[in-house]
């Protein structure tokens, strides 16, 4: 009776009822399968007529109630990762996220390219916060107590950005990629670039400077190498943002090698 | 995938006076011993050579130019004065005055970049004239110059489907594809404009750019460069400068290794 009603509300165009129509039916004692699938209409109907809250209710209910199949279950985490988003809500986003990742990791056999992507894809995004924290830590006087404060958020950075690799999935891997070899380029900058001992007088302000320059060499060294492995994804025929992206690095960081660009004529003479 | 933990040590050793801070600070890089060779450390800020390989309008394209290829172009510009003048192509049919007049004012306006008024007169011709090349690949330059790549590979293709061989329309289209990831398909458009032409100056450099970066063939890439090199008047000096570090790495096996390590 109700499941007609909700149809009928769907055809024609009422989707605001059509949506708690279909929760209705979610909550009866139907069938599972039909109460399962009814839960996911009215989740996609509430979010369609921009209830975001009742739609990303629908959707935890789901993700509560139907943990099989997995990658159903993956995709409303998703949804609501993507409705957290568009709220503005970065509490309950990071916690979509996180499991996502966990969801896909304990999904076993069940795991889909699908599944590996998104949980790929979360893990990514989880990795950006690190990366603030890491490049929000400045380096100032004393350097050893900044410095051992920087070291370890670089660490978790480059811990979650690996984790985002390890999924194999290409772009994810290139993004991954580029964020770590630019975590060793922040730093090599980041020290070039730190406090000065305020007791330090001129010469001893300029030996000061080259044992930094010392130091940060090795971090550049470091992002070129990471850059270039990334770059050189074009012998695969691999060219997404993040490989242009660690290309762009390069020029500025090697660019006796690779600022080369082509030449094109200015204009052909002949007619024919 | 690398994942080296920055290994930052901290290291608390002997330290005198007021430079005591400095000891505090050791700092080690784990994977990454090897110093940077001096040769490609060196910032050199880069400007593309320029060179216009069937432009000999711009002065500083004059000097850039192969001697062999500046004259014999005077004697064929020469040759296509003349044949203007009498109102016949090279080809059989000959050029309507009409279409010459009117190709000629688009090529004053890229000149003078006008771009609108290049624009306006090339769409013109294509439409009145569409079996010329000439004005396909110049439109295909001025839709470039406006950022609209679609537009300009279209008109290429026009140009090619009109003389597959068409030397500048290929090393044009090579660049395009090149930007859009369509590496293989590059190299293929450089080449056609290669056999069309083995001197074409451009075609070299942009084969040798694409299998220098993209398609890391290090090796190959030097003979182009090699080659685009030795074709102009006076050698580039940054050119230069790329063939010495490329002679080296060819001379090493680093481009083997930076190719293995990206198919890891």
């Amino acid at each position: 009776m109700t499941a007609s009603l909700a149809v009928a509300y769907v055809e024609s165009g009422n989707s605001a009822k059509a949506a708690s129509e279909f929760e209705r039916i979610a909550d009866g004692d139907g069938p599972v399968e039909v109460k399962r699938e009814a839960l996911w209409r009215s989740a996609e109907l509430y979010a369609g007529t921009g209830q975001s809250v009742a739609a990303a209710t629908a959707y935890a209910r789901f993700v509560e109630r139907y943990p099989q199949p997995v990658s159903e279950s993956i995709e409303a985490r998703q949804r609501l990762v993507e409705l957290a988003d568009a709220a503005g809500n970065q509490a309950e986003r990071t916690r979509w996220l996180r499991d996502l990742v966990a969801a896909d990791a304990a999904a076993g056999a069940e795991r889909t390219d699908r599944t590996r992507y998104l949980a790929a894809k979360s893990q990514l995004e989880l990795a950006t916060p690190t990366r603030d924290a890491f490049l929000g830590t400045r380096l100032v006087v004393p350097l050893d107590k900044s410095l051992a404060a920087k070291q370890s958020r670089m660490e978790e950075a480059l811990a979650a950005y690996g984790r985002a690799a390890d999924y194999g999935v290409a772009e994810v891997t290139t993004a991954a990629n580029y964020e770590i070899a630019e975590l060793y380029h922040a730093l090599s900058k980041d020290l070039y670039a730190s406090e000065r001992p305020p007791e330090l007088n001129g010469e001893e302000l300029e030996q000061y400077g080259i044992l930094l320059e010392e130091q940060a060499f090795p971090f550049e060294e470091e992002a070129i190498e990471l850059h270039e492995t990334n770059a050189a994804r074009t012998v695969e025929g691999i060219y997404d943002q993040w490989v242009q992206k660690s290309l762009a690095a390069l020029v500025e960081l090697l660019p006796g090698r690779y600022a080369k660009s082509e030449i094109g004529e200015s204009f052909v003479e002949a007619i024919r | 995938m690398s994942k080296q933990s920055a290994n930052l040590t901290l290291l608390q050793h002997g330290c005198r006076g007021s430079l005591a801070v400095l000891c505090v600070l050791v700092l080690t890089a784990c994977g990454s011993s090897t110093p940077r060779q001096a040769a490609v450390a060196e910032p050199v800020t880069v400007s593309a050579p320029k060179v216009s390989g069937a432009v000999p309008a711009a002065a500083s394209v004059e000097a850039a130019e192969p001697q062999g290829r500046r004259a014999r172009r005077s004697e064929r510009e020469a040759a296509e004065l003349a044949v203007k003048a009498a109102g016949v192509g090279a080809a059989s049919e000959p050029i309507p005055e009409a279409a010459l007049a009117r190709y000629d004012r688009a090529l004053a306006a890229i000149r003078g970049e006008d771009w609108l008024e290049a624009e306006l007169e090339l769409e013109q011709l294509t439409v009145e004239y569409p079996a010329y090349s000439g004005p396909h690949v110049n439109l295909a330059l001025v839709y470039r110059h406006d950022g609209r790549r679609d537009d300009a590979q279209a008109e290429l293709e026009r140009a090619l489907a009109i003389d597959p061989g068409h030397a500048a329309a290929n090393n044009q289209l090579g660049i395009l594809l090149r930007e859009q990831g369509r590496f293989d398909e590059a190299e293929r458009a450089y080449r056609r404009a290669l056999a069309t032409d083995p001197t074409h100056a451009l075609a070299h450099y942009n084969l040798a750019v694409l299998l220098d970066i993209y398609l890391r063939r290090t090796a190959e890439a030097l003979e182009h460069y090699e080659t685009y090199q030795s074709s102009l008047a006076e050698p580039n000096e940054i050119v230069g400068r790329w063939i010495i570090d490329l002679r080296r790495r060819v001379g090493n096996g680093d481009a083997a290794r930076v190719a293995q390590e990206a198919g890891k």
